[in-house]
C-alpha cells in the first residue's frame, strides 16, 4: 500500500524521488496515528423491560378453531379422603396468580390472598372442614399463568398443589393434560388499550394489525393473539411476558400497545391503572364468542373462555377433589356465595351469571 | 545462484586451471579434487556469473553497455540488482515503519508499570467500586420500598433511605465524571450508568406513583411490586454490568498491565535488533555488489537504529522490577474483584428476599434466584435459617406469618442482622484490601522518562537515509 501510493505520487507529472519521499513520509504518519486512535464507546442506554419478554411469531390455529370444555365428572359430596385426613395446619394447597386484581390477589394490608377464586376455594375448604376457619385449611400457592401450572400438579413436584386457581380457560387440549372442573366463570378474550382523551388509543382489536399485543406466555391469550388476522389481513405482533401484570406495565411504558386476556383479568387492570381503558369496538363476526356476554354493552370478546378449576389427570384423588368442587360449584349456586363474590369481585364483568353445567362425563378427556 | 555464462574446455596442461567466478579465483587444487571425485577429466572452466550485472566485469561495463547477460528470455525483470535494491528498500521501509509503531506504542504499557500510573489507576478503581456497591444497596431499599404498605409507619423511612442512597450513587457518579474529564473512555461509561440510572429511577418512580396513589392498596402493591421487579431486573443486567465494566475498565491496567508491557518490551528491543540485522545484510549484498564500498545511507540508518535501541531500553529500564512486584498487585486486585462481586451478590440476595415477601407475581423466581447466588452459609454468608418461615409467610395459614417475616427481614430482625452482618464483613475486606493494592502500588518503581516519540522521528530519519543511500545506489545503475 505504502509502496503503491509513492510509485502513484512519482509517477504524476512533476513528481520524482522527491514527492515519492513525501508521499511515504505522509502515509508512515498517518499509519502511526491510524494506530493510536481509540475508537469511541458506545453509550446507548437499554430499554427497560420485564424479565423474559420476548415477541413470538404471529399465526397459527385461528381462534375460532378453539375447542373449549363445559362438562366434567359428575358432582360428589363425599370430600376427597386424602385431603380431608390431612392434619392441622394442613389442608389443601392451591395454586393462585397473585397478579390477577380481580381473581387472586395479595393483599399486604389484610396480610392474605383475596378475590374471586379465593371466595369459591374458601368455599371448598369450608365444605371439606365444616365448622373450622377455612383460611386455616388453605395453603395459596404462587403458580405461573396459564398451563406453566400444570406441572405443579404432579405428585412428586417440590411445590405441588392440589387444584390450580388461576382464571384458567378449560379448552380441549388442555384437557389431554389435566382435569377440569365445571365452568364456574364465563368470559371472553379483549384488549387492554391506553387511554388518550379519555378513549382507547385504538378502538378494537381489529385496530390492532401490526401492533405490539402483550400476553402471558403459555396462555390461550397468547394463542389468540398470534392467530387474529383483522379484516385486511393483517396480524397483531404477539409479544410474551411471563405474567400478564408484566403486559400492563410494559404498556403504561409503551413498550406495547395493548394487553389482551380474559376480560375478567382486564378488569382489574383497569381498576389499577386509570390511563388504561378497555377497547369499546366488537370484532367482526364474534357472535358465536358471546354467547353467554350479558349484552349491558357491546361484546368486544373475540375468544370463548369457560373458566375452571385444573386437577392432576391419572390420579384417583384429583378425581374425587374434581367432583367434590363441582359439588361445591353447586352448593354455591344456591347458597348465594358465587353471587355474593361475584358482586364483590366482577360486578361490572359482562357475563350471564354463574354457568349451567353440561352433562356429565364419565370419562376423560371428554369427547 | 550463480550460474555460467560461458564455459571453456582446455586440454590438461595446454594453460594453468583457474576457475573465475564473480572476480574471485579459485586455487585449481579445488577444482581438481572436485573434478576427481565426479571422475571427470581436468577441465579449465571459466565461469562468468549469468548475472553479469552483479559482477565485478558487469559493473564495470555496465554504464556504457547494457548487461545482456545470456539470452533475454532467460532473464527475469523482478531478479534486476535495481528490482532487488527497490525490494530490499521497501524491506527496510516496512521494517523501519514497525519499529516506529513499535515505540510509539509501547510508550502506554511501559507507563503503566510505574508508580503514578497504578496508583491512578487503584484509585479510579476504588471509586467505580463505590458505584458499583452503592447501586446493589440503592436496590435493596427499593425493594424494601415495597415490601410495606403505603400507609406503614415504616414505609416513610424506608422511602427515605432509597432516596438517599440514591443521591449517594450520584454524588459518586457526578464526583467521577469530574476526575475523568481528561478521560474520554472513562467518561462515556459512567455517562452510560448516569444515564441507566435514570432509566432505573424513572421506573422506581413510576411504582411509587402508583404506590401512593388511588386505587386499593392491594391493587396498588401488586402494580407497584411488578414495576419493582422490572426495576431490580434492570438493575442487575443493565446497571450493575455497566458498574462492573466501568471497575475492569479501571482495574485492567492493574490487572494486566504486567502481560501487556511482556509482549512490548519484547517488541520494543526485537524490533531495532531486527532492523539492525536487515539493515547490516542490505550493506553486506551491497558491498559485494560493488567495489567493496559502505553505503553511506544505509550507515547512517544503521546509527539511527542502534541509537532507538538505546532509547527502548532506557524506555523499559523498570520493567524487571514492575516484573517481579506486580504479580502482587494482580493478585490484590482480582482479590477485590471478587469480594466485590461477593458483595454485589449478596446485595442482589437482599433485594430478592424483599422482593419475594411482597407483593411480587413471581415469588418462587426470587426464592430460585436467591438459592442460585449461594448465599448461605460461610463466614461472609448469611443465616439462611432466619429466611425459612419469610419464604413461605404467603403461604402461611398463620394470621401473623406475613408481619412476623416482614419484622425479620428489616433491619432489627434475625434475617436482616444476619445480612448486615455479611455485608459488613464484605466491606470490612474490601477495605482492607484497598489498603493491600495500595501497598503494592507503592512498591512499584517509578516510570522512567518516555522517550518512544524521539524514537519514532530516528525510526523516521533513518528511513530517510535509506532511500538517500539506496537511490544513490540505484542511480549509478542508469
Amino acid at each position: 500500500m505504502t509502496t503503491q501510493v509513492a510509485r502513484r505520487w512519482a509517477a504524476r507529472p512533476g513528481g520524482g524521488p522527491v514527492a515519492a519521499r513525501a508521499a511515504l513520509a505522509g502515509v508512515l504518519l498517518l499509519a502511526v496515528a491510524a494506530c493510536t486512535a481509540v475508537p469511541p464507546d458506545s453509550a446507548a442506554v437499554p430499554t427497560p423491560g420485564p424479565p423474559d419478554v420476548r415477541q413470538i411469531a404471529a399465526g397459527g390455529e385461528p381462534a375460532n378453531a378453539f375447542c373449549t370444555v363445559r362438562s366434567s365428572f359428575a358432582p360428589s359430596g363425599v370430600p376427597p379422603r386424602v385431603i380431608r385426613d390431612r392434619g392441622p395446619g394442613q389442608g389443601l394447597v392451591a395454586g393462585v396468580d397473585p397478579s390477577d386484581a380481580t381473581m387472586s390477589h395479595w393483599n399486604a394490608e389484610t396480610q392474605q390472598f383475596e378475590g374471586f377464586n379465593i371466595d369459591l376455594l374458601l368455599a371448598v375448604a369450608r365444605a371439606i372442614w365444616p365448622g373450622e376457619e377455612p383460611r386455616k385449611r388453605i395453603t395459596f400457592k404462587v403458580v405461573p399463568p396459564g398451563q406453566g401450572a400444570f406441572e405443579m400438579l404432579a405428585p412428586d413436584h417440590p411445590d405441588r398443589v392440589d387444584l390450580i386457581a388461576t382464571s384458567l380457560t378449560a379448552s380441549c387440549e388442555r384437557a389431554k393434560q389435566v382435569i377440569f372442573s365445571n365452568d364456574y366463570l364465563d368470559s371472553g378474550q379483549t384488549a387492554l388499550v391506553r387511554r388518550v382523551d379519555g378513549r382507547p388509543e385504538y378502538a378494537g382489536i381489529e385496530q390492532l394489525g401490526g401492533r405490539r399485543v402483550c400476553a402471558a406466555a403459555r396462555t390461550t391469550s397468547l394463542a389468540a393473539i398470534a392467530a387474529y388476522r383483522t379484516a385486511d389481513g393483517t396480524l397483531p405482533v404477539p409479544v410474551q411476558a411471563a405474567h400478564p401484570i408484566d403486559c400492563l406495565v410494559m404498556l403504561r411504558q409503551g413498550q406495547v400497545d395493548a394487553v389482551s386476556t380474559d376480560e375478567n383479568i382486564l378488569l382489574g387492570f383497569t381498576r389499577m391503572t386509570p390511563d388504561t381503558v378497555l377497547v369499546t369496538e366488537p370484532p367482526r363476526d364474534n357472535a358465536r364468542f358471546c354467547r353467554y356476554h350479558d349484552g349491558r354493552r357491546p361484546c368486544t370478546w373475540f375468544t370463548d373462555e369457560p373458566h375452571a378449576f385444573a386437577f392432576a389427570r391419572d390420579n384417583p384423588d384429583s378425581l374425587e377433589l374434581a367432583r367434590f368442587v363441582n359439588h361445591v360449584l353447586e352448593s354455591i349456586r344456591a347458597s348465594g356465595v358465587w353471587a355474593a363474590a361475584h358482586r364483590q369481585w366482577l360486578a361490572d364483568h359482562p357475563d350471564r351469571g354463574q354457568p349451567t353445567p353440561g352433562s356429565p362425563v364419565t370419562s376423560w378427556p371428554p369427547g | 545462484m550463480v550460474r555460467p555464462a560461458a564455459r571453456l574446455l582446455c586440454h590438461p596442461g595446454s594453460s594453468p586451471p583457474v576457475s573465475i567466478r564473480a572476480g574471485r579465483t579459485r586455487p585449481a587444487s579445488r577444482r581438481r579434487r572436485a573434478a576427481g571425485r565426479t571422475g571427470a577429466r581436468m577441465t579449465v572452466r571459466v565461469e562468468a556469473g549469468r548475472r553479469a550485472e552483479t559482477s565485478t566485469t558487469t559493473l564495470t561495463r555496465g554504464a556504457a553497455q547494457p548487461d545482456r547477460g545470456g539470452p533475454a528470455r532467460w532473464r527475469d525483470p523482478l531478479r534486476t540488482t535495481p528490482a532487488r535494491i527497490v525490494v530490499h528498500g521497501l524491506l527496510l521501509a516496512a521494517l523501519l515503519v514497525a519499529t516506529a509503531v513499535v515505540a510509539l506504542r509501547a510508550g502506554g504499557p511501559a507507563t503503566t508499570l510505574g508508580e503514578r500510573s497504578a496508583a491512578t489507576a487503584a484509585r479510579t478503581g476504588t471509586s467505580a467500586r463505590q458505584i458499583y456497591v452503592g447501586l446493589a444497596d440503592a436496590d435493596v431499599a427499593a425493594s424494601a420500598v415495597f415490601l410495606l404498605p403505603p400507609g406503614e409507619d415504616r414505609a416513610a423511612g424506608l422511602k427515605a433511605d432509597y432516596q438517599r442512597k440514591i443521591h449517594e450513587v450520584e454524588h459518586a457518579l457526578n464526583a467521577s465524571m469530574g476526575a475523568a474529564v481528561d478521560d474520554p473512555d472513562r467518561l462515556a461509561k459512567l455517562a452510560a450508568i448516569a444515564a441507566r440510572l435514570q432509566v432505573y429511577q424513572r421506573i422506581i418512580a413510576d411504582a411509587l406513583t402508583v404506590a401512593e396513589g388511588p386505587g386499593t392498596a392491594a391493587n396498588q402493591g401488586v402494580l407497584a411490586s411488578a414495576y419493582a421487579r422490572e426495576a431490580s431486573h434492570y438493575l442487575s443486567h443493565q446497571l450493575l454490568t455497566a458498574a462492573q465494566t466501568l471497575w475492569d475498565y479501571d482495574t485492567r491496567l492493574l490487572r494486566e498491565a504486567r502481560v501487556d508491557a511482556r509482549w512490548w518490551v519484547a517488541a520494543s528491543l526485537l524490533m531495532p535488533l531486527l532492523t539492525l540485522a536487515a539493515l547490516g545484510a542490505v550493506q553486506w549484498w551491497l558491498w559485494r555488489r560493488t567495489r567493496r564500498r559502505l553505503n553511506a545511507g544505509l550507515l547512517v540508518a544503521s546509527a539511527g537504529v542502534v541509537a532507538v535501541l538505546a532509547l527502548a531500553v532506557a524506555s523499559w529500564s523498570h520493567w524487571p522490577a514492575a516484573d517481579s512486584r506486580f504479580p502482587e498487585l494482580a493478585r490484590a486486585v482480582d482479590a477485590q474483584s471478587a469480594t466485590q462481586q461477593r458483595l454485589g451478590t449478596l446485595l442482589a440476595g437482599r433485594a430478592d428476599v424483599y422482593l419475594g415477601l411482597g407483593a411480587s407475581v413471581d415469588p418462587v423466581g426470587h426464592h430460585e434466584d436467591f438459592d442460585s447466588r449461594q448465599l448461605c452459609g460461610g463466614p461472609d454468608g448469611v443465616d439462611c435459617a432466619t429466611l425459612t418461615a419469610v419464604w413461605t409467610a404467603r403461604q402461611s395459614q398463620e394470621p401473623d406469618a406475613f408481619r412476623r417475616a416482614m419484622d425479620a427481614v428489616l433491619d432489627a430482625g434475625p434475617a436482616g442482622k444476619s445480612f448486615d452482618a455479611a455485608t459488613t464483613a464484605l466491606t470490612n475486606r474490601l477495605d482492607e484490601g484497598d489498603k493491600v493494592v495500595a501497598g503494592h502500588v507503592e512498591r512499584l518503581p517509578a516510570t522512567p522518562r518516555q522517550f518512544g516519540g524521539l524514537a519514532a522521528w530516528v525510526t523516521l530519519l533513518a528511513g530517510a537515509a535509506v532511500v538517500v543511500g539506496l537511490r544513490q545506489r540505484l542511480a549509478e545503475y542508469r
